[in-house]
């Protein structure tokens, strides 16, 4: 228990206290890329987060497809989901930025609209839900920087991945964040694995993703292939990503792109992935091998920290 | 109270910001699988081996696993008329666009 006075912030930076969140995890993550949710459940076990499942949970739905085609099915969804969340009387942790948004964005017009939450309310209440705003939506970046704090991640590493030369994609929605914070904890986070960080100058550009919704080609074209590219030139052995939509995006990019004689052979890893392999996990164990393109070359240069 | 960026407006930054009067295939089909699954996509069999293969449930306890939730979701969906966009035909489960 943490002593009269201490802060709960403190306690938990001090180890002596767990914390625990309802871990929502939406659609592309448990479906094409379930490695990220092996990553994070590993991660979370070592970092002392307790991860209760929001079960009947949805799509969060997907902000860049749903709100825009109907908005009222977005905001009662999205309460749907905060209201399993607040029945679990806990604050949501997601590993998706799209979910982030759209469960951040939809409790921020909630709570600030009374007359939209009492129509949803009206909605929800024939599914006997209901939503009151009590949760908080976080990004599990805020999670493990603010709230455990980077030195606690520091000291869980046991493997040096010094010599893995990586390209950061930070993706759109990072920047969406409270003075972007979450870029910068997502820096803090590539500094604290020592990763070396290739500059391609590029970086803040789309991955395509949300342009790829309306024209696929285009969307290859002037965004993915550009970024490509750049990241070729760089020398980057491998992308990180935070968001599941940009690393199908450099996926399917790569492969589309093949058809055009264009071969990049480059590895896009989550963020998760790379902290659970530095905590000492093997890659079997996290399923690096159902990625659709092979992450050999960065495992072997993965060493026991000296 | 922070706040977010204009949520449904078109802005400089994000141009596609506005509301789609007639959805195009590729939203369409995200619709659909709404309606299906409770998801943005389908777990095929095969997903859920692989899932298995890691340690994880073959199916998250989400709606993929729990048809109470499905039904839920539908209900909300029904009530806005999101059905209607992509010409859900509740009857034979199938759009008909």
């Amino acid at each position: 228990m943490p002593g009269i006075g201490i802060k709960r912030e403190q306690s938990i930076r001090c180890g002596s206290m767990r914390t625990s969140y309802a871990l929502f995890l939406g659609c592309y993550i448990p479906v094409n890329q379930p490695f990220v949710e092996a990553s994070f459940r590993k991660i979370a076990t070592k970092l002392g987060i307790d991860l209760v499942e929001m079960e009947g949970a949805t799509c969060c739905p997907v902000p860049d497809i749903i709100r825009l085609s109907d908005y009222n099915s977005w905001i009662s969804i999205a309460a749907r989901n905060l209201s399993i969340a607040e029945s679990l009387e806990k604050d949501i942790i997601t590993l998706c930025t799209g979910c982030w948004e759209s469960l951040f964005e939809a409790r921020e017009e909630l709570v600030s609209d009374k007359d939209l939450a009492k129509k949803v309310n009206f909605q929800l209440s024939a599914i006997n839900k209901s939503f009151t705003g009590k949760t908080q939506v976080k990004y599990y970046l805020e999670v493990l920087v603010e709230e455990l704090g980077i030195e606690k991640l520091k000291k869980n590493i046991k493997r040096s991945l010094s010599e893995v030369k990586v390209a950061v994609h930070y993706g759109c929605k990072l920047y969406k964040s409270e003075n972007e914070k979450l870029v910068k904890y997502f820096d803090e986070c590539i500094e604290a694995l020592d990763l070396k960080v290739a500059d391609y100058g590029i970086e803040r550009v789309c991955c395509g993703y949300p342009l790829s919704l309306y024209s696929l080609d285009k969307a290859i074209e002037e965004r993915t292939k550009w970024k490509l590219d750049r990241i070729k030139e760089s020398g980057a052995e491998c992308i990180v990503v935070t968001c599941p939509a940009c690393y199908d995006q450099f996926e399917r990019g790569q492969f589309l792109l093949r058809r055009k004689k264009l071969r990049y052979d480059i590895p896009i890893l989550h963020l998760t992935e790379l902290i659970a392999l530095s905590f000492g996990y093997s890659p079997e164990e996290l399923g690096l091998d159902q990625h659709r393109i092979s992450c050999k070359g960065i495992i072997e240069k993965i060493k026991p920290k000296g | 109270m922070w706040r977010c960026y204009s949520l449904s407006e078109e802005t400089e930054i994000y141009p596609w910001r506005k509301p789609v009067k007639t959805l195009p295939q590729r939203l369409k089909d995200v619709v659909v699988n709404m309606i299906k699954t409770g998801h943005v996509i389908e777990l095929p069999s095969i997903k859920q081996k692989a899932r298995e293969k890691i340690g994880l449930s073959a199916k998250p306890p989400t709606s993929y696993q729990f048809e109470e939730a499905l039904s839920e979701i539908q209900s909300l969906i029904k009530s806005n008329r999101l059905d209607s966009k992509v010409a859900w035909n509740w009857d034979k489960k199938r759009a008909e666009y």
